[in-house]
């Protein structure tokens, strides 16, 4: 059997309870921690907020461009449509050139 | 009969410890529990054969285990036979490679339309990440360090990701329990979480209808990215890397011109190095290393970590609909926990429950992505104070 512990105490972790608190400014970096996150947030969401107002008065100025892939997908919309079509020329010819062989 | 006696020495049922018994068993329940459950399966699948693939004894002489990366430089050239193919994987674990890969992934397959929508909901994915300070509080009371304090707390955040860049950074040795604790529990979302809801909830609360979110429109949709991307990294810059690909991969998705990549990020790469990290994690949960009171430890505060973030989001539900004149669903708090997309999922299920014609997880993934931007936002605040 190899030398493995179980459940072993680790030898370096002596001090604990609310000493290693504050030993550790485990406090401040938890309330500095927080408080920069509800920052970031708070941010995120205030321009956000702003944002669609902003859209707007660009959109004045700047009209909203055609995007680049939009003729792309017409294009596959269209080609799709162009085979559905000559699916079906090929369909009734197909019928047809049948019954008139009968 | 010597080479017999050798060999049978070298084999795994003669080096097999009980530790290592009750890992393999702890690793069939995870796939059983993803099998079955249908809990976190894309997760709990390759943890759990990880963990079975990982405790299988070491053989001393042949790079096997995860931790043999023995990559030596002689005199020009490098050799490589020193180290395993599990050790390969587990460097874009212990680097930190995967977690940003997997956030681009996110990116790419996350549509933050109701985000931007009601951008009041952000502020719950802050409130949720009270579970990682108070988390972190706890760890030094049980007598962790600092650095491994910052480690553990991440777990609150309720993402895999995050919580393994961030203990690879701080504290590598706990890397394997913090990884198996925040992915445990984020596929025990269903089952943690509920209670909590209904306890600090009303049935008046639950049955709150939320208005349906506005259209957004495409520029914004554009606009999105960059200023998360900016907001975050400067006020955080630890998060840089995280919340960079995020966005990067959110910027794929709705320019319109990067169809292809954006494809790739949310399909085919997420899926590699989904199945990459959960090996690779699972592989690093060898006995001898798992089986302490530390690791015990980690998984009870992960535990106090998931029903802190949990109450603080549904709390802070409550508290802003002092002010509000229109009410918000308090459920939709608990979404803050990241857990993205399971925790709104949960939200949804917990809504209906109490009325079916309620339909909160549109309104959830909101506080839901927003959480996901605090853990990592958060995540760099413990790096860079820390260290």
């Amino acid at each position: 059997m190899s030398g493995w512990i179980f459940f072993a105490e680790s030898a370096t972790q002596t001090v604990s309870g609310f000493r290693n608190v504050t030993e550790q400014n485990g406090v401040s970096i938890s309330l500095t921690g927080m408080l920069i996150v509800f920052i970031a947030l708070s941010l995120i969401s205030l321009v956000l907020a702003v944002l669609p107002h902003v859209v707007d008065k660009l959109n004045n100025f700047f009209p909203p461009a055609r995007m680049h892939n939009a003729p792309a997908k017409a294009e596959a919309g269209a080609q799709v449509e162009e085979d559905t079509i000559m699916a079906a020329i090929g369909f009734v010819l197909h019928t047809q050139m049948t019954q008139t062989r009968n | 009969m010597e080479t017999l006696s050798l060999f049978w020495q070298n084999t795994g049922i003669y080096n097999l410890t009980s530790g290592n018994v009750i890992m393999m068993v702890i690793g069939i329940i995870f796939i059983s529990l993803a099998i079955r459950k249908d809990y976190e399966p894309l997760l709990l699948c390759p943890i759990g054969f990880g963990i079975v693939v990982g405790n299988i004894p070491p053989v001393a002489g042949m790079a096997l285990g995860y931790n043999e990366f023995n990559v030596i430089w002689d005199g020009g050239t490098l050799d490589f036979n020193r180290a395993s193919v599990l050790s390969f994987f587990y460097f874009g674990v212990k680097y930190g490679i995967f977690p940003p890969l997997i956030f681009l992934g996110i990116g790419a397959m996350t549509d933050f339309s109701t985000m931007l929508s009601n951008p009041k909901l952000v502020l719950l994915g802050a409130a949720a990440q009270i579970g990682i300070f108070l988390t972190l509080l706890g760890s030094l009371y049980l007598g962790f360090t600092q650095a491994e304090a910052g480690a553990i707390g991440i777990i609150g955040g309720a993402d895999g990701p995050t919580a393994i860049f961030l203990a690879a950074k701080l504290a590598p040795h706990y890397l394997g329990p913090i990884a198996i604790a925040a992915y445990s529990y984020m596929a025990l979302v269903p089952v943690i979480q509920p209670p909590i809801m209904r306890l600090l909830t009303t049935r008046k609360e639950r049955l709150i209808r939320m208005k349906p979110p506005r259209e957004v429109s495409k520029r914004e949709k554009l606009f999105f990215p960059v200023i998360t991307f900016l907001v975050c990294s400067l006020i955080a810059p630890g998060a840089q890397v995280l919340i960079g690909m995020l966005c990067l991969g959110n910027l794929l998705k709705e320019s319109g011109v990067t169809e292809r990549l954006a494809n790739t990020a949310r399909n085919s790469l997420i899926d590699i190095v989904t199945i990459l990290l959960g090996f690779a994690v699972g592989t690093s949960t060898q006995a001898q290393y798992f089986l302490t009171a530390e690791s015990l430890k980690i998984f009870g505060l992960g535990a106090v970590s998931f029903a802190i973030a949990t109450a603080g989001g549904v709390l802070f539900a409550k508290f802003m609909n002092l002010f509000m004149k229109e009410k918000i669903n308090p459920l939709i708090g608990a979404a803050g926990v990241s857990a993205v997309p399971d925790s709104a999922r949960v939200v949804q299920m917990v809504g209906q429950q109490e009325d079916p014609h309620n339909y909160l997880l549109m309104h959830a993934m909101a506080p839901n992505i927003a959480g996901v931007i605090g853990s990592a936002v958060a995540a760099g605040v413990l790096w860079s104070v820390i260290k």
